[in-house]
């Protein structure tokens, strides 16, 4: 019972951090068809200012974690303007094809600056430990991670329904021609898709910082696929969809971890993409279908 | 294809141009320059063998793919199991899977096994194919992604046949910068008559029009598989060549090369051969000259050495500005023409500058005259 209970705090908190993922993919890729492929990179920076304003600079933690969202934003915001605001009427692969090279161009940046080593973040002491309750030790890693998820998730459902912004959004999302003869302005509801990424990728870029204690220029590599497989398999272009797929591929890859005799564990990956495959082919529109095809204005 | 009124001198150019391009370019090398450039050369021509396989299905069908380095993968951990010596062996692969046993005992000649791997990997992309072309096109490209992610970690994981991700050792290292040549002309010649044959046609009719292509009874799927095979045969027979030159891993044939690859070929354009080639000699004499420049250049008394990864960064910047201002590449898009032809059509466009009736038919004249 309790090996049950601990498989299951592990699954939701990776499910979150999964899901966390996913949505800032998704978010963008509702809007505009865009698969970005960067935003792996936008993770990795984040990580990198939290080096630098605690390691080097030494400021507080709490600073360092606000310098380290409002980075995060600004280099999503940066990359809408210089990178895919040009290519934003070109189809979808060639786009996806722009986030790769905007990608390789990052990461070889961070390479000829920071360095290909991996640099160690010291986070308070809080992230690393354990509550126990009874029997069960649970890392308080997991807590904060399903509960930071929670909270990003409430906020981005209040910011959809209740804001003007938001409403915009959506709108867009399900009919952007329609959108814009209704008023609605192309650059302000993308930017603030990207925005929303880029909060998005602070916090999952905080949880896989506090989870391996360092960063290095290939971090955001392996989360952004696994996000990238969770907007397909949830749907692409629904949010709800992307969350579903997050969390999915979160209980999935526990469940993996847990079934799979240990000599073929290490082909979990193989599964989780084989699965993808398999959704392009059974059901492209995903287990949460968006509501429409995507259109760009 | 035997049209009255067919210009074949202008279809025989496609091919004429790029080969002699790239054959000239190796024979200076090979009689002025000395050995190390010869490897630089072997090198990018071995890329030049993966960006005309990937121009194959990519340019023909209009779908990018990212899953064709690990055709490469499949052809050159092929090469190598056929062509290690009996001996070294079963000294390295002491667990191999029962089933294949008999392959520790074979020891095949260097081009047989190159061909080998090359089927190998058609096949593979044949099954792993079907599935994959029955899709639109983005989620095909996507497809071809996760396909190169499950690949990469069945290798990087099916210890007893790859290693796991240890490097390979024991293949004999017998590419040369000319058979390496002799093998990129054959690619270049595979994609000249896979592009100018019914099958091509017809793909690229697919590409234009979807939905035209299959009102006139052209099978979608079938095309694409049959262009991905091929394209993965002449892929496969790139990575038997880097397994013949380099040692390497699985990750030899990840990501970076994949992003590498596709940098070439966007860069020269992706949809005509000429667009291959070109990308792939510009792209590498550049690179070379960063390489340079990154080791040291002397300027008079100065030593000037830029940053290593200078190159790297260069190469995604320029991906970039070509996708943002030039998304059909350096070649736009257009095949090769005979030199004369390039110049007489470049003159006449200089003179449509000033519109005069004379220089117009002159051109023209000029034009008909050489085909």
């Amino acid at each position: 019972m309790n090996v049950v209970i601990s498989y299951l705090i592990d699954a939701i908190s990776l499910g979150s951090l999964d899901a966390l993922i996913a949505l800032g993919i998704g978010v963008v890729f509702g809007l505009m068809g865009l698969v970005n492929f960067a935003y792996g990179d936008v993770i990795t920076l984040g990580a990198y200012v939290l080096f630098a304003a605690i390691g080097v600079f030494a400021l507080s933690f709490g600073i360092s974690v606000v310098l380290m969202i409002v980075v995060a934003v600004g280099i999503a915001l940066l990359m809408e303007r210089v990178a895919f605001r040009p290519v934003r009427h070109a189809d979808p692969t060639t786009m996806l094809i722009t986030s790769f090279a905007l990608s390789y161009t990052i990461q070889n940046l961070e390479i000829l600056t920071v360095g290909a080593r991996a640099k160690f973040v010291a986070l308070p002491s809080f992230f690393s430990d354990y509550i126990t309750l009874g029997p069960l030790q649970i890392p308080n890693l997991s807590l904060f991670v399903i509960a930071m998820t929670a909270i990003l998730l409430v906020g981005l459902m209040t910011f959809l329904k209740r804001t003007s912004l938001g409403i915009q959004m959506q709108a867009a999302a399900a009919d952007f021609a329609m959108a814009r003869l209704l008023g609605v302005k192309t650059n302000r509801v993308i930017a603030a898709a990207f925005a929303i990424s880029g909060v998005f990728a602070a916090a999952a870029s905080f949880a896989l910082v506090a989870q391996l204690g360092q960063v290095n220029p290939s971090l955001g590599l392996l989360p952004v696929l696994i996000g990238f497989a969770g907007v397909i398999i949830g749907g692409l272009g629904s949010l709800a969809g992307a969350t579903l797929g997050g969390f999915a591929l979160g209980f999935l890859t526990i469940v993996l971890q847990a079934v799979l005799p240990t000599s073929l564990s290490p082909f979990r990956d193989a599964v989780l993409f084989t699965l993808v495959i398999a959704f392009l082919l059974v059901r492209p529109q995903g287990l949460l279908p968006g509501r429409t095809t995507v259109e760009r204005a | 294809m035997a049209t009255p009124g067919t210009d074949y001198s202008r279809i025989v150019a496609i091919f004429i141009v790029p080969a002699v391009l790239v054959a000239a370019i190796a024979i200076l090398c090979g009689f002025f320059a000395g050995a190390a450039t010869q490897t630089i050369v072997r090198s990018a021509l071995i890329q030049l063998i993966v960006v005309v396989g990937l121009y194959i299905y990519s340019g023909n069908s209009g779908i990018m793919s990212f899953g064709q380095t690990s055709f490469m993968a499949i052809g050159a951990y092929a090469a190598a199991l056929l062509t290690v010596p009996v001996m070294q062996k079963h000294f390295l692969w002491p667990d191999f899977p029962g089933a294949g046993q008999f392959l520790l005992d074979v020891q095949l000649h260097p081009a047989v096994a190159a061909i080998i791997a090359g089927l190998f990997a058609a096949v593979i992309a044949a099954i792993v194919g079907y599935p994959l072309m029955k899709m639109n096109g983005f989620q095909a490209s996507i497809a071809t992604l996760a396909l190169l992610i499950v690949i990469n970690v069945v290798i990087a994981n099916w210890k007893s046949v790859t290693h796991g991700t240890s490097t390979i050792i024991g293949v004999p290292p017998i590419a040369t910068m000319w058979n390496t040549l002799f093998v990129a002309e054959a690619a270049i010649l595979i994609a000249f008559l896979y592009q100018i044959s019914g099958r091509g046609l017809r793909l690229r009719a697919v590409r234009e029009d979807p939905y035209a292509a299959s009102s006139i009874g052209i099978s979608i799927a079938f095309e694409r598989i049959f262009a991905f095979a091929i394209s993965a045969f002449v892929v496969g027979i790139a990575g038997a060549m880097y397994a013949f030159s380099n040692p390497f891993s699985v990750d030899t044939f990840y990501l970076t090369l994949t992003f590498y690859t596709i940098a070439v070929l966007v860069i020269g354009g992706q949809a005509s051969l000429w667009g291959a080639v070109l990308g792939t000699t510009v792209v590498s004499l550049f690179t070379q000259f960063t390489r340079q420049a990154e080791a040291g250049i002397s300027i008079g008394a100065f030593n000037f050495a830029m940053p290593v990864g200078t190159t790297e960064v260069a190469l995604g910047i320029a991906m970039l500005l070509i996708l943002i201002l030039r998304p059909s590449g350096i070649s736009g898009g257009h095949e090769a023409t005979w030199p004369w032809l390039a110049w007489a059509k470049w003159r006449g466009r200089n003179a449509a500058a000033e519109p005069t009736p004379a220089a117009a038919t002159a051109t023209t004249r000029a034009g008909n005259g050489d085909g």
